[in-house]
């Protein structure tokens, strides 16, 4: 919990790399917009000193370091994962409900965090752990749905890459406030 | 009768003052009316000398007629306007299929068609018919001399001389040079008919170069050339099992990678993970340093008890073992070796965390793609469509339009193929280490977090979407497109350049086949290496 993370095993570079790729593969999606790809790449560099400040504040604490870097990374990924969306289905009904749903999943899990990180770690306890359980499934269902109303269509785009994405990015969103708990209090939870 | 009298001159003097009364302003004011002079008779008329009759016309000599007129030659017209010949390319707008109502705008922009058809230039009609020269009237004729009559008849104009001098009466602009004469112009032009442009909205119809009019009278129908890179749709590309461009044998193929992507790969990943979450499989550090394994000895559901049991199995020194009811104290390596065959680098120790990431790349590039290593070559690797199956898979697309549907193989001979086919595997390889280090990178970074067990999910979600949006990169842009198409060409220089020294000797070959595997094998290595 306490151990001492060196820089080279920080996962700084590898993090930063990862967030670098998604932000130029997202981009491209439905086609290249340069200025996304700016700034995705920005974002990414921005991070890069973030975690760069993280790790020297809480290099000696290991589980908390890992937890704030995992914070920011699923954060990153959820704007890369959720951008091409809003990019096809901009103009439409649908892009306000995605936004209600964004927003929605971007405050909620910080009110029931805690609740979140029990039901994680312990899904048949909880009913916010069961709604995870079967969510994370789901998505295949859900996403096999999507394929199939595709199917009819002779130019389907990319909507159902961007809604496959836009669902991993509402994973994402409800896993990171968890990382925000302290280890302390995570391992007060799991003893209650 | 004298009252009588009286009352009648009375009346008679009142009409007098009143008719003077009336009479006299005017009488006041004609005072300037004075009396002419009076008229005075002239002289008497004389008559004039009498007319003297003049000379007799004689009538002049009788004029013969002109000849008579000659009709011009008639030019030929040219030849006769041949329409160009309907365009046969590109594919017919199969209308969409309604959408389901969940995307279909409420209230806002419908979905949006895209830009209709540009009819593009319309058909330039070319020079117009020039009427050529009007019939010139020719000399008039002389009435020749009258006699002393003078000009007694000017005939005026009974001879039209070249009357029916047709000059270049139809004129179709050079039409016996096979001239431009009804410019077909672009009849459909899509975007840039002459440069291919986007016809249909986009790259419906790349038409390469589109239908180039020609000339007017005998021009070219429109040469196809080549288009530009192709698009597939998206969903060509993420569900391959939907491309049929390579009909039935596609569908098959693009079954099988589909399975390998979405059915074998993630759900199995998913569904273990979930088992797991569900049986409460978790592990909690002791004070002195092992972990005590918690969670159910066993799911009542069969289905959800097969991926949980798979889930706790992992590969230790060499052997597989198993976390379960007997096991519930272990030590630090065992949690290692755990975490490892689970891409779950350890959270505790951190050595092992970017070795393992990096082994997991390698692994999967290697198992997948690696020719020469011996995971390769394992009936496990082909039976996840790794392997000598994925290769396959992935190449025999390549395969399928280098030899005209499987009936010619002689087009597998060539360096086109070997470049396709390189590209292709490149592809694979790309798309497999880009999934496989994110998935690795994500889950890594979350390992080491308060809650390590949802890695598995986050680093599944993660990989397969970059894996795919990688693999959209290539297939579904333009500048992926582009990029793939440049490697082709590269590889294939290189394999025309590699193709004359290979002939010359069995040895040449051998020696060429050591560094293929030496230049390979280093390649996998480096990749796997960018990881450490």
């Amino acid at each position: 919990m306490n151990q001492e993370v060196e820089f080279k095993h920080s996962r700084i570079i590898p993090t930063t790399f990862l967030l670098i790729l998604t932000g130029f593969l997202m981009s491209f999606i439905p086609e290249v917009n340069w200025g996304l790809l700016g700034f995705n790449l920005g974002l990414a560099a921005v991070c890069m000193i973030l975690f760069i400040v993280l790790w020297r504040v809480h290099r000696y604490q290991s589980k908390r370091y890992f937890s704030l870097l995992s914070y920011v990374m699923l954060n990153v990924l959820t704007i890369h994962f959720t951008i091409p969306v809003f990019r096809i289905i901009y103009g439409t009904a649908a892009f306000w409900a995605g936004i209600v749903i964004l927003a929605a999943l971007v405050l909620l899990p910080y009110l029931f965090s805690e609740k979140i990180a029990q039901g994680i770690q312990n899904p048949g306890q909880t009913g916010l752990g069961k709604i995870y359980k079967i969510y994370a499934p789901l998505i295949i269902v859900f996403g096999t749905v999507l394929f199939a109303g595709t199917i009819g269509s002779s130019n389907p785009d990319a909507l159902a890459i961007s809604i496959f994405l836009f669902l991993c990015g509402m994973i994402f969103l409800s896993v990171a406030p968890v990382m925000l708990i302290t280890p302390q209090r995570m391992e007060e939870l799991e003893n209650q | 009768m004298k009252r009588y009298r009286v009352q009648r001159s009375m009346a008679i003097i009142i009409i007098g003052f009143i008719t003077f009364w009336n009479l006299f302003p005017i009488v006041s004011y004609a005072t300037f009316i004075t009396p002419g002079t009076p008229i005075t008779p002239g002289e008497a008329i004389t008559p004039g000398e009498p007319i003297e009759g003049g000379e007799y016309i004689i009538p002049g000599e009788v004029l013969p007629y002109g000849d008579p007129i000659q009709e011009g030659e008639f030019e030929n017209s040219g030849e006769p306007i041949i329409e160009g010949e309907p365009i046969n390319e590109g594919l017919f707008m199969i209308p969409n299929v309604p959408e389901f109502p969940a995307y279909q705008p409420i209230g806002g922009d419908a979905a949006s068609p895209g830009s209709p058809i540009q009819s593009g230039s319309s058909s330039q009609s070319g020079n117009g018919m020039e009427g050529g020269k009007a019939t010139s009237p020719g000399s008039p004729i002389n009435g020749g001399n009258s006699g002393a009559g003078g000009s007694a008849t000017e005939g005026g104009n009974p001879n039209t001389g070249d009357t029916l001098n047709g000059g270049s009466a139809i004129n179709g602009g050079n039409q016996s040079g096979d001239g431009e004469a009804p410019t077909s112009g672009n009849p459909v032009n899509g975007g840039d008919a002459s440069q291919g442009g986007n016809a249909v909205d986009g790259n419906a119809i790349n038409g390469g170069d589109g239908p180039s009019s020609g000339s007017g009278g005998h021009g070219n129908a429109g040469n196809s050339g080549e288009g530009e890179i192709e698009t597939k749709s998206f969903l060509n590309i993420a569900l391959q099992s939907t491309d049929g461009s390579q009909g039935l044998y596609g569908h098959i193929t693009g079954f099988l990678k589909d399975m390998k992507n979405y059915g074998l790969k993630f759900a199995d990943d998913v569904a273990q993970g979930a088992a797991s979450l569900y049986a409460g499989f978790q592990f909690r550090q002791l004070e002195s340093g092992n972990y005590s394994v918690k969670g159910k000895n066993k799911l009542n559901n069969r289905l959800s008890n097969w991926f949980y049991d798979r889930y706790r199995q992992y590969t230790f020194n060499g052997e597989s073992k198993a976390m379960g009811p007997q096991v519930r104290y272990i030590r630090q390596d065992r949690m290692n070796a755990f975490l490892s065959s689970k891409s779950i680098p350890n959270a505790g120790t951190m050595g092992g965390l970017l070795k393992n990431s990096a082994q997991s790349a390698k692994s999967a590039v290697s198992q997948s793609w690696n020719v020469f290593s011996k995971g390769f070559w394992k009936p496990s690797s082909s039976v996840k469509l790794g392997g000598p199956a994925g290769i396959i898979l992935n190449s025999a697309g390549s395969i399928y339009d280098h030899s005209n549907g499987f009936s010619d193989l002689g087009g597998l001979a060539t360096t086109d193929f070997a470049a396709s086919f390189t590209t292709d595997a490149a592809i694979g390889v790309a798309s497999t280490a880009a999934g496989s280090a994110a998935s690795a990178m994500a889950s890594g970074a979350v390992a080491g977090s308060v809650v390590p067990g949802v890695g598995t999910i986050i680093g599944a979600a993660a990989g397969l979407g970059v894996g795919i949006a990688t693999s959209y990169f290539f297939n579904g842009t333009n500048v992926g497109g582009r990029i793939k198409k440049g490697i082709t060409k590269g590889i294939k220089k290189g394999y025309d350049a590699i193709a004359g020294g290979v002939k010359k000797g069995v040895g040449a070959a051998k020696e060429a086949a050591t560094w293929a595997k030496d230049k390979v094998s280093s390649a996998f290595s480096k990749l796997g290496g960018i990881f450490d």
